[in-house]
């Protein structure tokens, strides 16, 4: 294996081949537009969840909060919804 | 066998990687099979499966005259001279996407399974816009051809999403203009780096060489699966084979390890 590198050093190979560059790039740029959620769609998704939730809870909506966060890889939907009381069966 | 023929829209999000000859080569081939085949030009506005097959100057009608009533569907249909079982349904060269809707291109689609075609592609255009919409209206199956290539495997999987959305799931794919010499010296996105990012929902039909014999076949107007001993059209034989359901290998494009340093480092590495 130390000669195989050596070998790549000798002939100029040290760079990553471009094949994994490329994939690796590509996984990336991919991640990110799969979860790309425009305004509108957004804006969807919190009303309808606003919808369920008023159902069994009465909900403080001044102080509703909800965003996509980012994390390198990692996406997640994040939501704060403050509750006043939950509603009677 | 069902009684409707199949209908496959030909896509991929980006432009020039090869949708026109594909719907070309796997419509010439599925009818030297035997299948009655018809191959729609859903590229209204920038005409060229008539191109790839040959056939520009037999247009009379085109899809637009069927639509708005100018033509008969069968007077607008071109017979291919060396396979009676393909027709083409020309675009309209002269108009734009917006001369069709969704709902005119199921009528069409469906007069042409009336008519007893039992395989009918649809050559989509490229973009996500009105044209794709139209094209993939009419579709029950889908292609998605792309090239290893990040742009073109970006949009491949832009495009797998949106034909979810509409009803079109699970595309089968097709990898063109494979280059196994620089796959071999990892210069190059291979199949498998292809298949692995866009999932696998996305089931691999074929995979087709970069083959200059696919550009001097498409100077003359000839397919290239017409073509005997090319590389490309055996791989576009074998597709068609396989849309058929046939079991049919993975074409070998691999390269034998050649050159001095090639065999220099490999006796290295082996000790």
């Amino acid at each position: 294996m130390a000669i195989n590198t050596l070998f790549d050093r000798i002939f100029g190979r040290s760079e990553k081949p471009s094949r994994e560059v490329a994939k690796e790039r590509l996984v990336f740029a991919l991640q990110a537009d799969r979860v790309t959620i425009n305004p509108a769609k957004m804006d969807q998704v919190r009303q309808e969840l606003f919808a369920v939730l008023s159902r069994h809870f009465e909900i403080d909506s001044t102080g509703l909060d909800f965003s996509v966060e980012r994390d390198g890889t990692a996406t997640a939907l994040v939501a704060s919804i403050p509750i006043r009381r939950v509603k009677a069966e | 066998m069902a009684e409707t023929g199949r209908v496959i829209v030909i896509t991929s999000g980006k432009g020039g990687v090869g949708k026109t000859t594909t719907t070309a080569n796997l419509g010439m081939a599925l009818a030297q099979m035997g299948e009655k085949v018809a191959l729609v030009d859903a590229d209204i506005g920038l005409r060229n499966l008539d191109l790839a097959l040959g056939l520009e100057n037999r247009i009379v009608y085109d899809m637009v005259d069927v639509v708005e009533g100018r033509a008969k569907l069968r007077s607008a249909l071109i017979k291919d001279k060396r396979n009676q079982n393909l027709v083409l349904l020309p675009a309209a060269q002269t108009r734009d996407k917006s001369a069709v809707s969704p709902e005119q291109m199921k009528e069409l689609v469906a007069s042409l399974q009336e008519e007893g075609y039992t395989y009918i592609l649809l050559d989509c255009p490229a973009g996500i816009e009105q044209g794709f919409r139209n094209a993939t209206a009419g579709a029950n199956e889908a292609i998605v051809v792309t090239n290893p290539e990040m742009s073109s495997v970006r949009d491949a999987d832009r495009i797998v999403g949106l034909l979810e959305a509409q009803d079109l799931r699970n595309p089968k794919l097709i990898v063109n203009r494979i280059r196994p010499k620089m796959v071999k010296v990892q210069e190059m996105l291979a199949v498998e780096d292809v298949q692995e990012v866009l999932g696998s929902a996305v089931k691999l039909l074929g995979v087709v060489p970069d083959d200059e014999a696919i550009i001097t076949s498409t100077n003359r107007g000839e397919p290239v699966s017409l073509v005997e001993g090319s590389q490309s059209g055996q791989a576009y034989r074998n597709i068609a084979r396989r849309l058929r359901g046939e079991e049919v290998p993975f074409l070998d494009l691999s390269i034998k390890d050649e050159g001095f340093f090639g065999r220099l480092k490999k006796l290295f590495v082996a000790g």
